[in-house]
């Protein structure tokens, strides 16, 4: 019987070494990180801090050249791509940039799609209570052409809560919205975190996007550099700087 | 912007590579076509002009018809032989001589007849022999590739079929034939001529050629204008090059026309499937690269610098898939030909050669229809505002033409039901009726074309329906409905093969379900004696063998019928059947227009039975006497008495008595006999009996109950339509190829979203599925479209052969058959798609732009 633990996601000494010999290139240099139940976490850090690898592999899209992953109190170390697929699946739900819809699903349906590609069949109610808690009861049946860029981010999220997974990882949910519907977006993604103990990871390189953020975890050059509680806007900007 | 041109075909191999199979394949069929024609002809030029190389002049009788020279007096030869000029002549008899190698008999392959040719003096003699000597009385020499095939030796002793059954004779040689081991297909053994004459009566003191040597210093020609100056006009005189030229143009031209141009049609149907995917793969790839068109404009590209470009690339392709598939032409050929060897259709081929046309055909069509199918694309490509292009998500403007489609399509669905109601109404000759028909075919074709998207959702779901129960069911139902203009084009190019294979099986049954209706209805007798060959050159039913069927114990009435093939009533050519008027009407239900069975017992020697629209199209009508002269050159004079209806059997001519028939067409056989059988005989042991009684003394002959003999013909028509699939084959291979290529594209489109879907946790094996689903989908599209137009297709061809007798009958083995034959194609052609698809890694899916 595995003991209870707040910890949803673990990561130790992970380094990711892409090529071999001389054109290696070493994206991780040994991360060390956990993310508790309920968390809202933004990961931030220049373009080749490697930010994204670490959501990668923290969310079971990539393996580790070294250390460990667990997700849920399961390790992601030698699972077969049939075994990824399946925790991804269950345990995972993802909110991408380009809100990645499918353009012939109506929304709801989209929303619907992780349920059945389990083979699950999704229960309407819990459907439209996702909707409504995402402000679209009203555009169930709308295809994603129908809907503005936010609405689609908005299914998106409803999307990623379907599963109820351990975990949301966001990779740079507002860089496609303008700052107005970002900030509903993020409060969505708050409130979430606070109210349902739903824990999100987010990457950005938006400091207004992080600053919505219970924690902001720093990463340059593959190594965490700095790891804090809430920070205002201009503090994270300070951060950034100091690290450029 | 040429650079780029090849930049663009360079940084995707395969794309360019799929598109070039489709104009390859088409492009090797036109060429393969014509070297097959060309290899038949000069095959045939080869064996006429090395058997005539000794003789200076041929003498024959003069006969209309094509087919075997008929025989004349022997007394000939010594009239020739007296003209002025002559060194020597050689009497001769080339007719047909079943043979029977250990009690079987040996067919010929590829429709050529089996020959009896005479064994010539040695002057004349085109025969080499390689082992043993040429044949003396009751002897035969054997040809080497039939003594290879049948593993026959010299001492080995032999059957040969004569009017008096099998003959016993002992090989004496084999022998390499003008050069060559062989004549087409055909077994060939040589005899002496006194023996030929008494193995067949009717040639009794008589022969069929002489061939003829000159005196040095005199010219053929010279020799040959004596020699006709001497005979008078009843018989044909040719030099031995021009009796090789008139052989080779009857039989080579005519296998090599019809084989060659067959096979055009088979090619044509290829050209057409090729440019729907062309058409397609271009759509796509446009669509596709719609910003970076965009993009080019706002740099200062103008609209024909873009044209140009896409059309460059279609060029570039084309231009090496056409030169590349003349070449595998010659490759493709030799396929064919071994395809058509395994049929039993194989014909005696050259070496094979390209032929310039068939290049140059090859060639254009495949530039051409690239080219032109890439147009419309490019055009509507270059047609997209610079700025709009640039925009995410811009898609190709409509053309044009689109939104009058529902319209010119109702128009034309309208001027196709027309003209088919007219064909099917009018009372216009077969070929007109055909001619109309064929055009509202076509036009119902273009119809099914223009509108095929817009039935595309629909149709999607329903055959999506049996999947929709899985989200890789209904995600794969969605994809094939998405787009529906693509789904369509590439769904069209499977639906014309399937179109033509139900419109084939259409016909097949057809033919099927009259033979049948016809067996039931006319036929009383339960048992059918017939040739085993049915070449139309086969010697019929010895009149011993009828004797010897009449005395089995349970045989009822046995009636011969006899036929003389290619007659000539006056200026008309038909059938000529003779009937033992005593007992046909015990064996066969006359269906009287004029006359009654009564008419039967005055048919006299002289009285002539026509079929009722023999009787029409020649303008005879009881009363009216007919001059008729046989293939074999004997003539009479013949009294309508009679007219009756059947459009089947005794079609395409008439009926005369058996005596009169059997007299003109120099046999004492029959081509048929009908036996009946006797009250409280069992039908199953009076077979039995009779088959005993029949085979071994008669090997060339085939006894079979009306069952037996219906599944016979049936086979036949199966082996046919079994042909006609096959050389649907490589049409059926671009369509695959169509489907691969449509569907790498599209799912290359969406790269993004397989990322997403993965990311997600769609398992592998769950996107796979997802991508053959969408290509079974497609594919069972053009599959139940090819059955509508297909079965449309036969339907109005019967309806305009009914006139022949021909009547309709549904083809439900292809109807059903045929969707779950596309349905298999598309699993084939999404096989590769979806492993790729299924192995994409993730993270470069997903950050796929």
């Amino acid at each position: 019987m595995a003991i209870a633990t707040d910890t949803v996601v673990q990561a130790t000494g992970v380094r990711k070494i892409y090529g071999a010999g001389d054109n290696a290139v070493e994206a991780l240099r040994g991360v060390s990180v956990s993310f508790p139940q309920g968390q809202f976490a933004a990961v931030m850090g220049p373009s080749g801090s490697g930010k994204s690898t670490l959501m990668h592999i923290l969310a079971g899209l990539d393996l580790p050249t070294e250390g460990d992953v667990e997700i849920d109190g399961t390790s992601i170390i030698g699972m077969s791509d049939r075994d990824l697929t399946r925790l991804r699946r269950e345990k995972i739900g993802f909110v991408f940039q380009f809100f990645n819809l499918l353009p012939m699903l109506t929304a709801e349906q989209n929303v619907a799609l992780p349920l059945a590609l389990a083979g699950k069949k999704p229960d309407r109610s819990f459907l439209k209570g996702l909707l409504e808690s995402v402000g679209l009861a009203d555009r169930a049946t709308h295809k994603p052409s129908e809907l503005s860029g936010g609405q689609q981010q908005r299914v998106a999220i409803a999307r990623s809560f379907v599963t109820k997974p351990a975990v949301i990882f966001a990779d740079e949910p507002t860089g496609n919205l303008d700052s107005k519907t970002s900030g509903e977006i993020l409060t969505l993604m708050q409130s979430s975190a606070a109210e349902h103990g739903q824990t999100i990871v987010m990457v950005t390189h938006d400091a207004r996007a992080a600053a919505y953020a219970d924690r902001i975890i720093f990463l340059s050059d593959g190594l965490v550099v700095a790891d804090s509680p809430r920070m205002t806007q201009d503090a994270i900007l300070d951060q950034i700087k100091s690290l450029e | 912007m040429f650079r780029l041109t090849l930049l663009n075909l360079r940084s995707r191999p395969l794309r360019a590579l799929l598109t070039a199979v489709a104009i390859l394949l088409g492009s090797a069929m036109i060429s393969a076509s014509f070297t097959l024609k060309d290899q038949i002809e000069r095959a045939f030029d080869d064996i006429f002009y090395a058997a005539q190389a000794k003789n200076d002049v041929v003498v024959s009788a003069k006969t209309l018809e094509f087919g075997f020279d008929p025989p004349f007096d022997q007394s000939v030869a010594a009239k020739v032989a007296a003209v002025d000029g002559v060194a020597a002549i050689a009497p001769k008899i080339d007719w047909v001589g079943q043979i029977i190698v250990r009690g079987s008999p040996v067919d010929s392959v590829g429709g050529a007849p089996p020959l009896l040719l005479t064994a010539l003096p040695a002057r004349f003699s085109v025969s080499d022999y390689v082992e043993g000597r040429p044949p003396r009385r009751s002897e035969i020499g054997m040809i080497e590739q039939t003594a290879r095939k049948n593993d026959v030796k010299v001492g080995d002793t032999i059957g040969i079929a004569t009017s008096d059954g099998a003959k016993d004779v002992k090989v004496s040689g084999i022998y390499s034939y003008a050069g060559g081991a062989s004549i087409g297909g055909a077994t060939a053994v040589d005899a002496q001529l006194a023996d030929i004459q008494s193995w067949f009566p009717p040639f009794k003191d008589k022969i069929n050629f002489v061939n003829v040597q000159a005196k040095p210093g005199v010219s053929s020609v010279t020799l040959r204008d004596r020699i006709r100056s001497a005979l008078g006009t009843s018989f044909t005189v040719q030099t031995g090059r021009e009796l090789a030229k008139r052989q080779s143009k009857e039989i080579g031209a005519l296998l090599g026309s019809i084989f060659g141009y067959g096979l055009l049609a088979f090619a044509g149907i290829s050209v057409l499937v090729g440019i729907f995917i062309i058409f397609n793969t271009f759509s796509i790839i446009v669509a596709q690269r719609i910003r970076e068109l965009g993009m080019l404009r706002t740099l200062g590209a103008s609209r024909r610098q873009v044209l140009t470009s896409v059309i460059g690339e279609a060029a570039v392709i084309s231009v090496l898939a056409s030169v590349v598939g003349v070449v595998l032409g010659l490759f493709l050929a030799r396929g064919i030909g071994a395809l058509l060897d395994a049929f039993d259709l194989g014909l005696p081929t050259a070496a094979p050669r390209l032929q310039p046309i068939g290049v140059a055909i090859g060639l254009a069509v495949g530039i051409i229809a690239t080219l032109a199918a890439a147009t419309i694309p490019a055009v509507r490509a270059s047609r997209i505002a610079p700025i709009a292009a640039l925009r995410e998500g811009a898609t190709l403007p409509r053309s044009r033409f689109a939104k009058h489609v529902p319209v010119v399509a109702a128009l034309l669905a309208l001027a196709s039901a027309g003209i088919i109601a007219l064909g099917v109404t009018s009372s216009a000759g077969t070929s007109d009726r055909l001619l109309i028909m064929a055009a509202g075919c076509v036009l119902a074709l273009v119809v099914v074309l223009l509108t095929v998207r817009f039935v595309v959702p629909t149709l999607s779901s329903a055959i999506g329906a049996p999947f929709a129960g899985t989200a890789t069911g209904r995600l794969a139902r969605d994809n094939a409905r998405r787009n529906p203009a693509r789904t369509a084009r590439t769904a069209a190019a499977l639906m014309i093969g399937v179109t033509v294979v139900v419109f084939a099986s259409s016909l097949v049954a057809a033919f099927k379900g009259t033979i049948e209706d016809t067996l039931n209805k006319s036929i009383k007798s339960e048992f059918i004696l017939t040739p085993r060959t049915q070449n139309g050159q086969s010697d019929g039913v010895p009149a011993k063998a009828i004797m010897a069927l009449k005395q089995v114990p349970g045989i009822g009435t046995v009636s011969s019928i006899a036929s003389a093939q290619s007659t000539r009533f006056g200026t008309h050519s038909g059938q000529l059947y003779g009937i033992d008027a005593a007992t046909i009407a015990s064996a066969y239900n006359f269906e009287w227009i004029e006359g009654s069975n009564g008419t039967l017992a005055r048919l006299g020697s002289d009285g002539l039975l026509l079929e009722k629209s023999t009787a029409k199209d020649w303008n005879l009508e009881v009363g009216d006497r007919v001059p008729v002269r046989s293939r074999e050159n004997q003539a009479t004079a013949l009294t309508v008495k009679g007219i009756y209806k059947d459009p089947n059997f005794f079609s395409n001519g008439g009926i005369a008595s058996l005596p009169v028939v059997q007299q003109l067409s120099l046999s004492d056989g029959a081509g048929f006999v009908l036996a009946g059988l006797a009250k409280g005989a069992d039908a199953a042991a009076v077979e039995e009996r009779a088959s005993k009684a029949l085979v071994r003394p008669f090997p060339t002959v085939k006894f079979e109950s009306q069952a037996q003999f219906r599944q016979s013909i049936a086979d036949q028509l199966n082996q046919l339509l079994t042909l006609i699939f096959a050389l649907l084959g490589i049409a059926v291979v671009i369509s695959v190829f169509g489907i691969v290529n449509t569907l790498l594209l599209s799912i290359y489109e969406r790269t993004r979203e397989v990322g997403m879907l993965r990311a997600i946790g769609t398992t592998r094996s769950q996107i796979s599925g997802t991508v053959i689903i969408e290509s079974v989908i497609t594919a069972v599209i053009g599959g139940i479209l090819g059955v509508a137009l297909g079965l449309l297709a036969g339907w109005v061809v019967v309806k305009a052969l009914e006139s022949e007798g021909l009547h309709y009958a549904i083809p439900w083995f292809a109807i059903f058959a045929a969707p779950i034959g596309a349905g298999l194609v598309g699993i084939v052609a999404g096989l590769w798609p979806a492993f790729r698809t299924s192995r994409m890694k993730v993270l470069d899916a997903l950050a796929y732009e």
